[in-house]
């Protein structure tokens, strides 16, 4: 598959073996790349990296929810349930240095869902295929040998 | 499926469906019974807990490592420093404050993630040897 279309579009569906090869190069090569900006042009450098990153992960994980039918919609909810676990996680950590184990019920439920959501999502992306034959978001990845692009 | 096949012998191959199917299984399981131990008592008591979890995880990526044609002894070295880590973190000898890791846990995490790495890429994504090899014939084959 063309690389631009792979790491940018969310047009279309891969399979399981593009999406981890996606997953792994992006890991391999935005880890090094969004340290370095970092270290040379400072914080909102090394965030505008992060988000060019974030953006492949995300177009490689829309086009593998479509192979199983899934709207894009499933994506962006992860996406904000990292911001939303990411703050409860900071702003019960601040409560934790001025009061020991506190326990907030609201930061612990939504960890729990998000976990859960996790699984569901890893299951569903990572080991499970897509729909057999074609969907509404295209051919079947594996029963052509090259991906149309819608 | 043959879940006691899975979770307790080191002989012969699966491939990834039923490897994984167990996986989740174990760690929904593993996670359930550590965070009921966990609210009842203390992490300690729960890390102790934790180790029963230990065997079946290594059945079941042995077999997976078979698949692979991979030996044994290689699953073993990655969970000896598994263990390790726990140990540590059971004896408090992981870090000097709370914050503070000691210069030998850290090490030995890098390492450990490092070999993670290999091992989920290799014996939970990638297809077993095709064709028989020396644990056994293709499970994908039978």
């Amino acid at each position: 598959m063309n690389p631009l279309h792979l790491f940018t579009s969310v047009e279309g569906r891969i399979g399981r073996r593009t999406y981890w090869l996606g997953i792994i190069l992006i890991t391999v090569i935005g880890v090094p790349v969004i340290a370095l900006v970092s270290y040379l042009g400072g914080g909102t450098a090394g965030a505008i990296a992060n988000l060019a990153f974030l953006w492949c992960g995300f177009a490689l994980s829309v086009k593998r929810a479509q192979d199983h039918n899934m709207h894009y919609l499933f994506i962006a909810a992860y996406f904000a349930l990292v911001a939303v676990v990411t703050n409860l996680t900071a702003s019960q950590t601040k409560m934790m240095t001025g009061v020991a184990n506190e326990q907030q019920p609201l930061a612990v439920a939504v960890s729990l869902f998000f976990l859960a959501y996790v699984i569901f999502l890893f299951v569903q992306l990572g080991l499970r295929r897509g729909t057999v034959g074609p969907n509404k978001y295209g051919a079947d990845p594996l029963e052509i040998a090259q991906p149309t692009r819608t | 499926m043959n879940f006691a096949y899975l979770f307790t012998s080191l002989d012969g191959r699966i491939n990834r469906k039923p490897y994984w199917i167990a996986a989740l299984i174990l760690f929904a399981v593993s996670i359930t019974v550590q965070l009921g131990v966990y609210f009842a008592s203390n992490i300690q008591i729960m890390m102790i807990v934790g180790l029963i979890f230990m065997w079946p995880s290594f059945a079941l990526a042995t077999k997976r490592a078979h698949d692979r044609n991979r030996p044994t002894w290689l699953v073993a070295i990655f969970f000896a420093i598994l263990l390790a880590t726990t140990f540590m973190q059971i004896a408090g000898l992981h870090e000097y404050d709370p914050g503070e890791p000691t210069p030998i846990y850290t090490s030995i995490s890098v390492i450990f993630l490092i070999f993670a790495i290999y091992a989920f890429i290799d014996w939970g994504l990638l297809r077993g040897t095709k064709g028989p090899n020396k644990y056994g014939p293709d499970p994908l084959e039978q």
